[in-house]
């Protein structure tokens, strides 16, 4: 305890000059981007085929920074909201042309505190997110070519709902042991510090999920499904059929033919540009990668849908920048 | 300045105190009369002159006069019962010579009556609470017009041919003032200024902040000398000495609801900031505040009141007029759909209380107080959700937070009598209160997925919170008197005891089906609290005293946690279905299951001195230094989780002077300026997540308040002010707060209040129309709030204008005159009412709860049969 002395000398010093002080750290605001990594739309080798994307969108629902390190605040448990101390958040969506790299901004500008995060996710889903949603987290569409020259147009949708990937807990006496939320949160590493004014980039390079195959996706006939075939999307919940597979890019046909590029109109029989094929009035990919964790192996393509779904949700194609506004 | 103390001092304590009539009552009393006796009431005094002989000698007297007053209201006759000295007799008489009074009415004709009234004299002008006699004094720099009691029995003794009544004073025993951190409020013509509940009274006293994010029914939340007190955490509220604060209030520990006062049954809120004298207890950390009721106003009234938003107010107030101002009965009920989404509200109160004589030299008091209510919560709007339109300013987050309850039924008995040199007061008290409270902080953000539950989408974080108490206690003391060193001296011995036998749930509901789903908390806690105190008024000097003591208190606790094991440490195959999503599931280590309840009981003590030096009065200058421990007991839940010492100590000092002041008849003036520093050992703070305070590290206060009062014959005008920081301690077990300043207290905080009364210079059918108007205007400065931001400043002002005539009086009132929209509680912390938003909010954002808006109310009301 001070002095009455000491007291009476702050006391009168107090009014004159202003009580300073803080409470410490302070509440900062951020404008938040997401864009695809450079040099997503030019060709790259995966196992033994060159692979072209055409179109790959992501629906971003919201990024949060956390404190604690990878695997801190009860996240590598089942909770997916952790109880530790979030450091910043970006609590609204974007839907990201990951083929663009020029920064596509989120609905609702980031939030925080000036302290530095240990870890971040990326919430592949907005709402509630242990909620059932069948909307595509991920859709891919592209050309594989194999060293005869051969193009196969393949497309790929992910959806992250009940009847796909939660594959319910192991243990009946823990059955909230692995909620769906886990599998639509993740996790990655960083160390960032935040502080007011700044702007944040998360960076999504679509390539990695070709490239980091443990067992390349193979493309050969008869290796994945027709695009019409109902193991593309077995899920009876998911409303997709061939013709969502048709993204872009949207060429128009030329004079000499009847029918263009990826999402074009088409009739039966027609001839698509390149590798395409027409099915439901429109030009769009030959074949899919299943979107299901659960096709039996006999399946042509299970294995690939796994490995795509497996990639979407890892760490490793997800990059964040934090930085001072651009001038 | 050779006048003498006051004899103002010499009113008060005829008028308004302590039991002196009744010593004065002799066996010649008989029963009371048939005929309805009304006492004499004063309308001009004069002070009495100190006798310039005396002066040298700076001595003290008491001089007792029995005066006669005529059927016209004149002083007859003047003759001395107790002498002081023949210069002193002589002062005494000359001034009671001058006085003039509304005669007594027998019957309702004027007719003599004598009545006694004890002279105090000492040397210098002192501040008059310092004037009056222990025994019975009203210490208050505005003493209202004094109401004089007839027993009605008293021996009539022949005066010549007439009957005289002789009339006895009723009135109570109080502690001798502190000094400059003691603010005693007398209501009086300020009550001109609009206060929608009690707790606004308290503003008068420098440095109160009140808030409420919880209801209209909900306890406002006190911000106080640099102190977030919380609900009352920090601050021990009384209403003449029963206890308003919950022990062992899950919600808040110390929670002090002060709705079930009528404010037009406040005579006056004496606030002591800090710990500085031993009869405070409990939860004196800030300090105390104990309201007087009272009804100045004798007769029936009737008021009916209709305002802004659905208000309506029915009013009834009922004072006796053979009784003093501590004998009423006053009801109200209250009713409002609120300022906004969610606020509806309605109330009901009862409070009756008699005072009377009991024996030779004793006053008996009784109160009976009922009270219940009913309201709507609107809760935190979230800032972001306002400003993108998708909340209204008052509107609600979460339109659950309805049907809340709380109520309180009280009774009290208190004597209070003299024996000889030897004043002694005993109290005795019953309690029950009840409260529910549903309350959403976070929205939807706490309901984690839990292995063994169900897998499930959040559930929403709506707190269902109920308590029920019941309180049984008593404090007593006994005060001796006497002279040495030929200077009026006193000692006090004390107790104060109280057992509370409580109940605390809070479940969470669930969103949309409002069905319960977890259990937080379940504490069925038998608490005590056992205080033994020692008070002395040692005067050294005539213009030298020491007063304080000691003071021990002995928490006792006996809790109970129902849900005292959360989660499982490891869960094995034999968990039965029927028991996943149960709370608090009982389910031990491999696979042993125990019954969820945990037994703690402990008992500690802690010894407390506490002291004031007093210098003067010099020229009406009066220096006063204090300091004092005081105590804070923890909540049950503190105790159920193994805390070692169930309380927090406090260790304040302070350093003031007062000025008191009489220019001439005209105007009165107080004023006071204190610095402060307070240090806690273990401080509290809000945390929103949990909808409570909870323990944080150790904190100090510097600060310095001041207050100021001039009281006219057409004006009273009172004004305050404080500036504090409040930092968290930079040393010890701080983290994660050290060096930081507390959160949401504010640094500067001022206060003004003013009525203007006055009789218009017409008449209507003969008789005056008195006006009266009263203003108040609070600022409150930037409050720091968490993550180093600060909030904005509040400036309020409040307005009222009244007509009175006959029995009639209008009064049209506007609280928030100017409309403004400010917020009243700031708040940074995560929150997620996930409804409006496309994801969780898991970091720190703002929020608020709404200000009222400008709030009026047109009251009309007669009273009849007063005198």
């Amino acid at each position: 305890m001070r002095s009455l002395g000491t007291v009476l000398a702050f006391a009168l010093a107090c009014p004159a000059f202003s009580c300073n002080g803080t409470t410490g750290d302070h509440l900062v605001s951020f404008s938040a981007y997401a864009a695809g990594a450079p040099g997503a739309g030019d060709p790259f080798t995966a196992g033994n085929y060159t692979i072209q994307l055409t179109a790959a969108r992501m629906h971003i629902g919201a990024v949060y920074f956390d404190e604690a390190p990878p695997g801190g605040s009860g996240f590598d448990g089942p909770v997916c909201i952790a109880s530790g101390v979030f450091a910043a958040q970006v609590p609204g969506p974007v839907d990201v042309d990951l083929l663009s790299p020029t920064p596509q901004q989120f609905a609702v500008y980031g939030t925080g505190t000036a302290d530095t995060a240990l870890s971040w996710q990326v919430w592949l889903y907005d709402g509630d997110v242990d909620e059932a949603d069948f909307d595509p987290v991920v859709q891919v569409e592209g050309t594989a070519t194999d060293a005869g020259g051969t193009v196969t147009a393949f497309g790929a949708i992910v959806t992250i709902n009940p009847g796909n990937r939660s594959k319910g807990s192991p243990d009946p006496t823990q059955p909230g042991l692995d909620p769906l939320c886990k599998a639509r949160i993740v996790q990655v590493p960083t160390d960032t510090t935040f502080f007011d004014g700044g702007v944040l980039t998360v960076t999504v390079d679509p390539r990695v999920w070709f490239t980091q195959q443990e067992e390349p996706f193979d493309f050969a006939p008869g290796q994945l499904p027709s695009i019409a075939d109902p193991n593309c999307n077995p899920d009876p919940d998911v409303f997709t059929n061939p013709s969502s597979y048709a993204l872009a890019p949207d060429v128009p046909a030329p004079s000499d033919q009847t029918c263009g590029g990826s999402s074009q109109p088409c009739c039966a029989g027609d001839v698509c540009l390149g590798a395409l094929t027409c099915a439901e009035g429109v030009c769009g990919p030959s074949v899919c990668i299943p979107n299901s964790s659960f096709l039996p192996g006999t399946v042509p393509g299970s294995t690939a849908g796994l490995d795509l779904y497996s990639e979407v949700v890892s760490a490793a194609a997800f990059t964040v920048t934090y930085g001072p506004q651009s001038p | 300045m050779s006048r003498s103390r006051r004899t103002t001092a010499a009113l008060l304590l005829a008028v308004a105190v302590a039991v002196v009539g009744a010593a004065g009552r002799d066996a010649r009393a008989q029963p009371p009369p048939l005929e309805e006796v009304k006492p004499p009431t004063v309308i001009q005094h004069q002070d009495a002159v100190y006798p310039p002989s005396a002066l040298a000698e700076r001595k003290h007297a008491d001089v007792v006069l029995v005066v006669t007053i005529d059927a016209d209201g004149h002083v007859s006759d003047v003759k001395v019962q107790t002498s002081g000295g023949a210069d002193f007799d002589e002062a005494a008489a000359v001034a009671a010579r001058q006085w003039t009074f509304v005669p007594a009415a027998r019957g309702g004709k004027p007719v003599p009556s004598r009545i006694r009234v004890p002279f105090h004299f000492a040397p210098p002008a002192p501040p008059p609470e310092i004037v009056v006699d222990a025994r019975k004094d009203t210490p208050t720099a505005a003493p209202p017009a004094p109401q004089l009691a007839p027993s009605a029995r008293s021996a009539v003794p022949k005066d010549g041919d007439r009957d005289l009544d002789e009339v006895d004073v009723i009135g109570r025993i109080r502690r001798r003032p502190i000094g400059a951190p003691e603010y005693e409020s007398v209501i009086g013509e300020l009550a001109a200024v609009p206060r929608a509940t009690a707790a606004d009274a308290l503003k008068l006293a420098p440095g109160f902040l009140l808030t409420n994010e919880g209801g209209s029914g909900h306890a406002e939340q006190v911000f106080l000398r640099g102190f977030d007190a919380h609900e009352g955490q920090d601050l021990e509220f009384t209403v003449d000495g029963v206890p308003i604060n919950d022990s062992g209030n899950y919600h808040g520990n110390g929670y002090a609801d002060t709705h079930f006062i009528i404010p037009e049954l406040i005579h006056a809120v004496r606030v002591l900031e800090g710990p500085y004298a031993p009869q405070q207890g409990n939860f004196a950390v800030a300090g105390s505040a104990d309201y007087e009721l009272g009804l100045d106003r004798r007769g029936l009234t009737a008021s009916y009141g209709a305002g802004s938003f659905g208000a309506q107010r029915l009013l009834v107030l009922w004072g006796p007029n053979d009784s003093p101002p501590g004998t009423f009965a006053g009801a109200e009920y209250y009713t409002t759909n609120g300022f906004g989404v969610d606020r509806q509200a309605k109330r009901g109160t009862a409070i009756a209380q008699w005072e009377a004589p009991l024996g030779r030299r004793g006053a008996l008091r009784v109160n009976l107080t009922a009270y219940a209510t009913d309201f709507n919560n609107a809760g935190v709007v979230r800032e972001d959700d306002y400003e993108a339109g998708k909340v209204g300013f008052f509107g609600t987050e979460d339109p659950n937070q309805t049907g809340n309850t709380a109520s309180r039924v009280a009774m009290s008995a208190t004597y209070e009598g003299r024996f000889s040199q030897v004043e002694v007061s005993q109290q005795l008290f019953a309690i029950d209160r009840t409260m529910r409270l549903r309350e959403n902080w976070t929205g939807f953000l706490l309901d984690v997925q839990e292995p063994l539950q169900l897998p499930h989408p959040q559930r929403g974080d709506l707190i269902d919170f109920h308590f029920d108490e019941v309180s049984l206690g008593g404090r007593g003391f006994a005060r001796w008197h006497g002279d040495v060193l030929g200077l009026r001296q006193e000692l006090e011995g004390g107790y104060f005891a109280r057992v509370d036998t409580t109940q605390s749930t809070q479940d969470r509901v669930a969103a949309g089906t409002n069905q319960p789903y977890a259990v937080d908390a379940d504490y069925q806690s038998t608490l005590a609290d056992l205080g033994v105190y020692l008070d002395a008024n040692a005067r050294l000097l005539p213009w030298l005293s020491l007063r304080g003591g000691v003071r021990a208190d002995m928490f006792l606790f006996d809790v109970l946690d129902a849900c005292a094991i959360k989660s499982v440490d490891d869960p094995s195959a034999v968990v039965a279905p029927s028991q996943i999503d149960v709370s608090c599931l009982s389910q031990l280590e491999h696979g042993a299951y125990a019954e969820p309840f945990l037994r703690s009981a402990t008992g500690s003590g802690t010894v407390m001195p506490r002291g004031t030096v007093v210098v003067g009065p010099f020229q009406g200058f009066e220096l006063s230094a204090s300091a004092g421990n005081g105590v804070r007991s923890v909540d049950p839940s503190y105790v159920s989780q193994g805390i070692g010492t169930p309380f927090v100590t406090v260790e304040s000092r302070d350093l003031g002077v007062s000025y008191a002041h009489d220019f001439g008849d005209a105007v009165r003036l107080t004023a006071k300026s204190d610095f402060f520093q307070t240090h806690v050992g273990e401080d509290l703070v809000f945390d929103p997540t949990e909808g409570r305070s909870t323990l944080a590290s150790g904190s100090t206060r510097t600060g310095w308040s001041g207050a100021a009062r001039a009281l006219g014959h057409f004006f009273d005008v009172a004004a305050n002010a404080t500036v504090v920081k409040a930092v968290f301690d930079s040393s010890g077990a701080c983290a994660p707060y050290c060096g930081l300043l507390v959160p949401y207290v504010p640094d500067l905080v001022l206060r003004g209040d003013a009525a203007f009364f006055t009789d218009l210079p017409w008449h209507l059918a003969h008789q005056p129309v008195r006006a009266t108007l009263g203003y108040g205007v609070s600022y409150v400065g930037r409050r720091p709030l968490p993550y180093g931001d600060v909030s904005d400043v509040i400036f309020l002002s409040d307005a009222s204008f009244g007509l009175g005539w006959t029995i009639w009086n209008a009064r049209l009132s506007a609280q928030n005159l100017f409309d403004t929209r400010y917020r009243l509680g700031e708040y940074d912390y995560p929150s997620s009412f996930g409804k409006y938003l496309p994801a969780p909010t898991l970091a720190p954002e703002r929020s608020f709860t709404a200000g009222a808006p400008r709030t009026v109310l047109l009251t009309l009301s007669a009273t009849v049969g007063g005198s």
